[in-house]
């Protein structure tokens, strides 16, 4: 707990460094609110306000400003706090990397009946995917089976 | 307005008038590209390139003829004990720290990706939920590493269908020719790219992970190959 208090305070310090332009910074200040504002210096270390585009199933907030360079216009808010790529799901990930210009809530994707639900990548952990065999075995190995004496 | 930059600006200037002539205009790409030559000549307006006007005798300032001069000691001194590059170099950094930064903070930011960036197999299906695959073995043939390996048998129900289907993630290159070559569109590389590993055991992907990869992926992979359909 005290670590993650100075780590964070440090963070901030760090991104206070880290910022851009004062005009913006401010700006974007005053319309997201002081609580915001460290928030977002603590994970993107950075002030941006933008429009909320949609959350997903996950709880994951997908922000737009179109007046941000082009790359940084997007940006996604996890909803957890180690938020990795790979919690983004397949129909936000279109929009996010701007293959589609309009995001799920106005062009959704199909989904169709077999769809499995979203994972992470899972590797790291108990979950992470461990290659098996899926064919039949070719060679069948001798069995001695000794004859009971009579 | 005093700015400490347009000293930068005009020590750059007079140096770059070491020729004795100062360049009044400068060619734009085009036309040096049209005329293979990239000397500065007079530019004219569009209409008039075919009958260009005569070129009238330039009338340059007394600060452009004028001979350069070799910087005397007083000024080598001054530079070198005023500091005078260190200074400029370090206005040139405090400006950018004043500018928006241009680097994309990933994972909250990403940047573009095309519909047909070729990441992280997966295998698909119809949309009844039976496996697209058919074990004709084409991308296994024209696989430039070798990845791929396909055993086949008839199913139950009479069909052929592989009863392995390995890919070595280690050894792909990314080609796409597995896509190229299917006909049934039942391989294809999608647009995951975040699948790295902690060990090198978890990228041989074999037939189940590749089956699941396409049920986690059809919403996208299905918008992306609708968005090149009049490509292929």
């Amino acid at each position: 707990m005290v670590k993650d208090i100075i780590l964070s305070f440090f963070m901030v310090i760090v991104s206070l460094l880290n910022m851009s332009y004062l005009t913006r910074t401010i700006k974007n200040f005053l319309i997201i609110g002081p609580r915001e504002y460290l928030r977002q210096l603590l994970y993107i270390s950075d002030t941006k306000a933008g429009t909320l585009v949609g959350i997903d199933q996950f709880g994951n907030k997908y922000y737009e400003n179109k007046e941000e360079f082009y790359g940084r216009d997007r940006w996604v808010d996890y909803a957890q706090h180690y938020g990795d790529a790979s919690q983004i799901p397949p129909e936000w990930h279109r929009w996010m990397h701007k293959i589609s210009e309009h995001p799920p809530t106005i062009d959704p994707p199909p989904r169709p009946k077999y769809l499995s639900p979203h994972t992470e990548n899972l590797t790291g952990t108990r979950k992470a995917f461990k290659t098996y065999n899926t064919t039949a075995p070719k060679i069948l190995a001798w069995e001695p089976k000794v004859n009971r004496r009579e | 307005m005093f700015r400490l930059s347009n000293i930068a600006k005009r020590r750059i200037s007079r140096t770059s008038l070491a020729s004795g002539l100062r360049p009044t205009f400068y060619p734009i790409v085009s036309q040096i590209s049209r005329n293979f030559s990239n000397t500065l000549f007079q530019r004219y307006p569009v209409e008039s390139i075919n009958n260009p006007p005569t070129p009238k005798p330039q009338t340059l300032s007394k600060t452009a003829t004028a001979k350069p001069k070799a910087p005397t000691v007083l000024d080598t001194t001054a530079n070198l004990f005023l500091l005078t590059e260190i200074f400029r170099g370090m206005w040139l950094v405090l400006e950018q720290f004043f500018r928006p930064p241009y680097t994309i903070y990933y994972p909250y930011e990403k940047g573009p990706l095309s519909p047909r960036f070729r990441g992280e197999h997966a295998l698909r299906r119809y949309p009844t939920g039976e496996e697209r695959c058919i074990a004709c073995k084409l991308c296994e043939v024209v696989c430039p590493a070798l990845a791929i390996t396909i055993e086949a048998e008839v199913r139950d129900d009479g069909s052929r269908r592989t009863t392995r289907y390995d890919i070595d993630m280690t050894k792909c290159i990314y080609c796409g020719f597995c896509q190229e070559a299917c006909p049934v569109d039942a391989i294809v590389e999608g647009p995951n790219f975040e699948f790295s590993t902690e060990t090198r055991e978890e990228l041989l992907y074999n037939k189940e992970k590749l089956l699941a990869n396409g049920d986690k992926w059809e919403p996208e992979i299905a918008k992306n190959l609708e968005a090149n359909q009049y490509y292929v």
